[in-house]
């Protein structure tokens, strides 16, 4: 028993130490002082003050963009090499593995910059498709590992009984397959999403000149000072992913579990 | 011609051979059991007759058809999986209609026949449930079903009881039978349970490291085993390994690795001077105080239990143990350790097995 | 071989094409010379090393890295046994709860720490109302101090989650049975639970412990101008002074160390397995 309350107790203060940042800048977005000073008084200010930045929101549209579209990618390539693997040997699915989990032990600001010397030695300037290309390759490892854990928990008896029963390969696929798939394939792309929407280094890299995205923006906001508008679309991105991170989680208990008991 | 005919089966995985040169013959209608132990090739036998797995030589023969280069969905042949494989995502229903889906059923045909099979296997009721929210057995039936309502030419079942507790197992082995019979398909059933292989099967094949030992009906796969390795996987035997010495009258005289000599006797000559296993069930043992006649040996209970309808007893016996089982008519045991007891079995009973 | 195996390909191009090659270009360029010496040369590896001001800030970030990973284990394992071994009701709450900062921005994140660590921000204020705090400045920000707490509460999720997955996979019947045998629960730990769960710790210390050495944007924004790390000299060649080739021979320099560090951990694991 004490050791239950001691362990609630350290939960507790790890907690603390993790929402706590997260928690005041939520707050202080909503405070009425541009330098977020006590006593606090609750304003909606700068929220207007954000939606009327218009560069801001454009960032954020394109932000969004790229994360949907490296999303897509991220899911059908990786949904198609997680099938297409399974007819390799052990050894050969190990050096798929390392190379999927390659970009995730790499510093980032390696691959950002490494692609951009690719652009250079090819005599291209950034451009969106290499930027989308970086984010592909950083966000694939997570979309992989949950359709590939998903797969994995698939029996293969499953395909082999619809053969059985007479549904050929693209049958077996469309029928069975990628139903029982989808909902990975779906928690896999929101993940590769967050990933994306988020990603800083990759984008600072290889967004073409004058354009940004909403981390860029973001991060040139913080060096320049202080603006509450900032916290307000922090709060915000911070919100989405509360949202968006209780749906994966209630999307793969129920895949993962529902199916199989 | 056989219904289905296999013909020199062989596969090799990393240079280990599977399936070492396989034939066998199956007549319409038979309820065909591979048994053997865990890695005799039973379960690859059996899938590569489904067409999951590609044989490296030999032939598959169904109906006068070879089918080796079929793909599975193309064979027509029904196969009720270890783990059943049922759809998680479909109901008991559209689990059942897939494989008639695939044959480009009409709508209303489809669910005349889903609910004909649904009868059969009793699961009237049932139709919307989903996999997860049935018991084991039910899950079992509506693999049944799913495999059958594709009147599939051959039917294929895969340890399909093994992972049902013991009482359900012994209710679905009856039930299985009946339906099997009532449909009349020819079945192949893959198990490594000797007692489930000779309550259900017409005929047995006992398979050991890629080969068929003994291909035959219960009965004589029981009472006749051809080899060692046989008797000794479908029930208990002890086994007297030795040779011939020689031969008085009826009675032949063993000569025992460790010495010691066994008399017997045995419907069949095996003549004198060969090496051999002598066998004998322990069920077949007749034990008493006194001197029976015919042959026996003298041995000493090391050791008893009661098992309710039987009394199990280790014996020794010429320098080594061996084991009776009696039916215990009077409701105890005949016999107390340290008895010493004659040892007999009547000559039909004799097993001569190669070494 | 089957068609379907054709369908690893589009993925395997990707990542070689994109991953893989323009690391050997990176390779290729450190070699070029950024002030228009022709030909090959090692110009940029010899100005790193010759100049103590490079070799001071690796260290530096050699040290920070270690540091951040060290307190993530020491905050972090807990935490993980915590959740895998004494909470066993309210369990799933408290990993989605440990989840949610893993994937939340790690932008935002080290930028909430500004609010709250800097100079008449929450924290002092808050330290003040309780009399721990009196008058001046916090001088937090912009110090090593604060990157340092910046990226443990980034990095620390990792510790946990990975630690957790091989602690949660301890059957308790094997403590019971250490408990059986006679072990105190000090022995129980370091002769059971710790060497059962070595390889979370090591995956974690992996995770945690590269990016730190390639991070320079939680440097730049909670650190300032005390905030210099290899990271922030990399993007000042690419962002600032425009010395591509030097900083594509900086950034193998890093690389090398984190597949050195990365070789020297996986052996640390693999020898635990070993004994273990």
């Amino acid at each position: 028993m004490a050791k239950k309350i001691i362990g609630w107790f350290y939960s507790i203060i790890i907690l603390i130490f993790f929402y706590a940042p997260v928690a005041v800048l939520m707050a202080m977005s909503f405070n009425k002082s541009r330098y977020g000073a006590l006593p606090f008084e609750f304003s909606t200010e700068w929220y207007r003050v954000l939606f009327s930045n218009q560069k801001l929101i454009q960032a954020a549209l394109d932000s969004l963009a790229i994360a949907a579209v490296t999303a897509v990618l991220c899911v059908v390539l990786g949904t198609a090499m997680m099938l297409g693997q399974r007819e390799f040997n052990s050894r050969v699915k190990a050096f798929f593995n390392s190379l999927v989990v390659f970009p995730l032990v790499i510093p980032w600001i390696i691959l950002g910059l490494s692609l951009l010397l690719l652009l250079r030695a090819l005599g291209l300037d950034r451009n969106y498709a290499m930027l989308l290309i970086g984010h592909v390759v950083v966000s694939f490892p997570y979309a992989v590992m949950v359709i590939g854990a998903r797969l994995e928990d698939m029996n293969s008896e499953i395909q082999e009984a619809s053969y059985n029963l007479g549904a050929n390969e693209w049958t077996t696929f469309k029928r069975i397959t990628l139903p029982m798939l989808s909902p990975a394939m779906l928690a896999g792309g929101f993940l590769a999403f967050m990933i994306s929407f988020d990603n800083f280094v990759l984008s600072y890299f290889l967004i073409p000149t004058g354009k940004t995205t909403l981390p860029i923006e973001i991060y040139s906001s913080i060096k320049f000072g202080f603006t509450p508008e900032i916290n307000a679309i922090s709060s915000i991105i911070l919100a989405a992913t509360l949202l968006m991170i209780t749906v994966i989680a209630v999307l793969m208990r129920s895949s993962l579990m529902r199916m199989f008991k | 011609m056989p219904f289905l005919s296999i013909k020199d089966l062989t596969k090799i995985y990393d240079g280990q051979r599977v399936l070492d040169s396989i034939s066998f013959d199956v007549e319409q209608g038979t309820f065909l059991s591979l048994l053997g132990p865990s890695g005799c090739g039973k379960t690859t036998t059996l899938r590569v007759i489904a067409g999951f797995v590609r044989p490296d030589g030999g032939s598959v023969n169904l109906n006068g058809i070879l089918i080796n280069n079929l793909p599975t969905y193309k064979r027509n042949i029904g196969m009720v999986f270890q783990s059943y494989a049922l759809f998680p995502h479909m109901t008991v229903e559209q689990n059942i209609a897939y494989g008639l889906e695939q044959r480009r059923l009409p709508r209303n045909e489809i669910r005349k026949e889903v609910a004909q099979v649904l009868e059969m296997v009793q699961l009237t009721g049932y139709e919307k449930r989903k996999p997860k929210q049935l018991s084991g057995g039910q899950q079992q039936r509506v693999a049944l079903a799913r495999a059958l309502v594709i009147k599939p030419s051959l039917l294929l079942l895969d340890e399909s009881l093994s992972a049902l507790d013991k009482k359900l197992r012994v209710e679905m082995q009856v039930e299985l039978r009946q339906i099997q019979q009532k449909v009349g398909i020819t079945t192949i059933f893959v198990t490594h349970d000797q007692e489930e292989a000779l309550t259900l099967s017409d005929k047995i094949a006992v398979m050991d490291k890629g080969r068929i030992v003994q291909l035959d009906t219960p009965v004589n796969v029981y009472e006749r085993p051809a080899t060692t390795f046989v008797a000794g996987f479908l029930g208990k035997a002890n086994f007297f390994k030795g040779s011939v010495v020689e031969k008085h009258g009826d009675v032949y005289q063993l000569k025992m690795e460790n010495g010691h000599v066994l008399p017997f006797e045995s419907l069949r000559d095996p003549g004198v001077g060969t090496d051999l296993t002598v066998a004998v069930r322990p069920e077949k043992i007749a034990l008493s105080g006194e001197e029976p006649e015919g042959t026996w040996i003298k041995g000493t209970v090391k050791f008893t239990t009661y098992a309710g309808d039987r009394s199990l007893y280790r014996l020794e016996a010429l320098g080594q143990t061996i084991e009776v089982e009696r039916q215990n008519s009077l409701g105890i045991s005949e016999f107390k350790i340290h008895d010493e007891v004659y040892i007999s079995w009547d000559k039909s009973n004799t097993l001569l097995l190669d070494r | 071989m089957k068609k379907k195996a054709l369908l690893v390909s589009p993925a395997m191009f990707i990542l070689i094409a994109f991953a893989v090659v323009p690391l050997f270009i990176m390779l290729y360029f450190s070699f070029i010379s950024d002030g228009g010496v022709p030909g090959f040369t090692l110009e940029n590896y010899a100005r790193f090393f010759s100049k103590p001001l490079y070799l001071a800030l690796t260290w530096k970030t050699i040290k920070m890295s270690a540091l951040v990973t060290l307190i993530s284990i020491l905050v972090g394992y807990p935490m993980a046994y915590i959740i895998a071994k004494i909470i066993k009701s309210g369990r799933e709450i408290l990993l989605l709860l440990i989840i949610i900062p893993f994937w939340s921005s790690q932008l935002v994140r080290a930028y909430s720490w500004m609010n709250l660590l800097r100079d008449g921000g929450i924290l002092q204020d808050f330290l003040a109302k309780l009399h721990l705090f009196k008058g001046g400045e916090l001088g937090i920000l912009f110090t090593q101090t604060a990157v340092i707490i910046g990226l443990v509460h980034i990095f620390c999720p990792y510790m946990i989650i990975t630690s957790y997955m091989t602690l949660e996979k301890i059957d308790d019947s094997v403590l019971e049975a250490s408990k059986s045998l006679g072990a105190n629960p000090i022995t129980t730990f370091l002769r059971v639970i710790l060497p059962m769960s070595k390889a979370g710790i090591v995956t974690g210390a992996i995770l945690i412990f590269v990016p730190c050495l390639g991070s320079f944007v939680e440097p730049r924004i909670l650190g300032g101008v005390n905030g210099s790390v290899i990271g922030t000299v990399i993007q000042d060649q690419f962002f600032e002074i425009y010395g591509w080739n030097f900083g594509a021979a900086i950034a193998f320099i890093l690389l090398a160390m984190v597949l050195v560090s990365m070789g020297v951990m996986s052996a640390v694991n693999r020898r635990g397995e070993e004994n273990g």
